[in-house]
């Protein structure tokens, strides 16, 4: 039970998968065609955006719904450094995730202080504030057009080194929020997850813990923005809205929420439904919404605790009577323990 | 010498005084027992020394250090637990977690990035863990345990923040009688071998008059007797609250 609450990906485990990923893709960068190389870029970076939220909803119990704005941050960052200052990308890159910690901070400070939805809504409300302020501010910002251009080096520009640069990046990002999970802090932030009356009882500042996970998150969330920037060579007020925010909730229950890893399945599934699925459809929204309800409903603990081999005799059981209930139309009462 | 001193203390809920100006103190070291019917605020003044309820008035001194209004992670760190009546514990962590949160929040290493850090307050809490003979269940998750074993580990929890004042509310509620055993025997011989000061309340009298050193009878929010355990069993007044006029 080191992480969360999954059990295959125990000890050893996680950077094991990171670095057979990490050896696996980097080889497929030579063979992939341009549109594939595109793809993962996508799921590495989003995939470190949901890793990074999922520290606060999975192993916090913190739902935030404002993610985005330290997201599109740390896009912003980058774009707007270039654009207004002609500051050289590298330390834009490196300015990014400082600017989503600070802000992060500022931001945690007010919105820790509520529990629960009002902390979604609160962390709602300033990710909206970020994003008017970029849609609004035009002489600053361009406003809805945003910012396009050559803010990218041109080694970064070629897919292929692009798709290194991402992946690399991202898996080692991946791997320090790993150890932070680990953690001696890991193990608090959950225990203030599992019961905050006792966790202050046992001496544990809550407040403050949950204010380092928000910093971490959103540093690791700007640090996404960033990698986003070389993936697509723009920055625009979509990056903040709240629709973006809900894109790596969308992650984390599609993967398991109980898993580490979990984000990361479930960004590939986002982006393949992303990408592909609108080909053919320009609902494919609803499409991936229906996937979700499906998951939500069969398999709450994700795609992952699907896998957990301990549990599978458990997991067909409840599949077994969750389709009786549902087909049953028997409700299944809110906040109901499953 | 008097460790924790508490005067007048008052919580009004309301117009409805749960805790109606009580004072008593308690020496370093001692095991105090607290006894009441239900409702005479044993669990109010539990919150008001451990920082989850702020007093309406008056003070609580602990080793000379004026603590009233304190929030409970503060009081914690300076070395006051308190066990709850209702079982709390992480319901989702194993019970080596739970004890090393513990241990960690003790050593000030709740926040620590490290995971090298863990290794010691793991070796710690798995010897802490084998001295209250829970070592069966160590990497379970606690919603599994058995209701005795989730009270052990309640107060192990409360042990492993290594406090100077012990606080337990009802230690041995809902346990049967070989676990209640087995609970007050492990709570008194931590509190002599570690000089704890223990206060702790309880409705099983045979465990109140066996440990305490002095027992305080509350009703109605008020100290009516705080005396030797002697003294108290035959004291008239405490008679009377517990069985009516027509026992005395």
């Amino acid at each position: 039970m080191m992480d969360g609450r999954g059990k295959i990906f125990t000890h050893g485990a996680v950077p094991l998968s990171l670095a057979s990923a990490l050896v696996v893709f980097a080889i497929l960068g030579f063979v992939l065609s341009p549109r594939w190389l595109f793809f993962f870029q996508g799921v590495f970076e989003l995939g470190l955006f949901a890793v990074a939220t999922n520290l606060l909803i999975g192993y916090g119990g913190l739902v935030s719904f404002g993610q985005a704005s330290f997201y599109g941050l740390g896009a912003y960052v980058v774009a707007l450094g270039w654009l207004h200052y002609k500051i050289p990308f590298w330390i834009l890159f490196l300015l990014a995730p400082v600017f989503g910690a600070v802000t992060a901070l500022l931001v945690g400070m007010l919105a820790l202080r509520a529990r629960q939805l009002y902390f979604a809504l609160l962390t709602l409300a300033f990710s909206q504030l970020f994003f008017t302020i970029a849609h609004q501010w035009y002489h600053f910002t361009e406003g809805s057009n945003g910012v396009f251009g050559a803010m990218v080096p041109r080694i970064l520009t070629a897919p292929q080194h692009g798709y290194w640069f991402i992946l690399g990046v991202s898996v080692i990002a991946i791997f320090l929020l790993w150890l932070v999970t680990i953690s001696p802090f890991g193990l608090t932030l959950q225990a203030i997850r599992e019961n905050r009356k006792k966790a202050e009882a046992i001496g544990i500042n809550v407040y403050r813990h949950q204010l380092y996970a928000f910093v971490i998150a959103g540093a690791f969330s700007a640090l996404a923005g960033a990698l986003f920037v070389v993936h697509d060579q723009s920055a625009y007020p979509a990056l903040l809205d709240w629709i973006k925010s809900g894109e790596p909730i969308l992650m984390i229950m599609i993967g398991g929420i109980g898993f580490f890893l979990g984000p990361l399945v479930g960004a590939v599934i986002f982006q393949f439904a992303h990408n592909f699925l609108i080909e053919y459809t320009h609902v494919w929204e609803l499409v991936l919404g229906l996937i979700l309800l499906v998951i939500v409903l069969f398999a709450p603990d994700g795609l992952l605790g699907l896998l957990d081999s301990r549990h599978r005799g458990e997991v067909r059981e409840k599949m077994h009577s969750r389709l009786k209930r549902v087909f049953a139309f028997r409700n299944n009462r809110p906040g109901s323990k499953r | 010498m008097t460790f924790l001193e508490v005067t007048h203390l008052t919580k009004v809920f309301g117009g409805f005084h749960a805790v109606d100006d009580i004072s008593f103190a308690i020496e370093r070291g001692t095991i105090n027992g607290v006894i009441g019917p239900n409702g005479a605020g044993k669990t109010t003044m539990f919150n008001l020394l451990t920082g989850y309820l702020r007093p309406s008035a008056g003070k609580i001194v602990f080793d000379g250090v004026d603590i009233t209004g304190r929030r409970p992670n503060w009081l914690s760190q300076r070395g006051i637990a308190r066990a709850f009546q209702i079982t709390s514990v992480f319901p989702r962590l194993t019970v080596l977690e739970s004890i090393e949160c513990a241990v960690n929040a003790q050593k000030r290493l709740s926040g620590s990035l490290l995971f090298s850090r863990r290794r010691t307050a793991r070796t710690e809490a798995a010897e802490l863990i084998e001295a209250v003979g829970l070592t069966h269940v160590r990497d379970a998750p606690a919603m599994s345990l058995s209701h005795g074993d989730q009270r052990t580990l309640e107060v192990t929890l409360a042990l492993a923040i290594q406090p100077h004042l012990l606080l337990l509310d009802e230690p041995t509620a809902g346990m049967s009688p070989w676990e209640t055993e087995h609970m007050v025997e492990l709570v008194c011989k931590l509190a002599r071998s570690h000089g704890l000061t223990v206060l702790f309340c309880e409705h099983d009298m045979d465990v109140v008059f066996n440990i305490s050193d002095r027992v305080i009878v509350l009703h109605q929010g008020r100290v009516i007797v705080d005396d030797e355990p002697g003294a108290v069993r035959g004291n008239e007044m405490v008679v009377r609250v517990y069985l009516g006029e027509k026992y005395v």
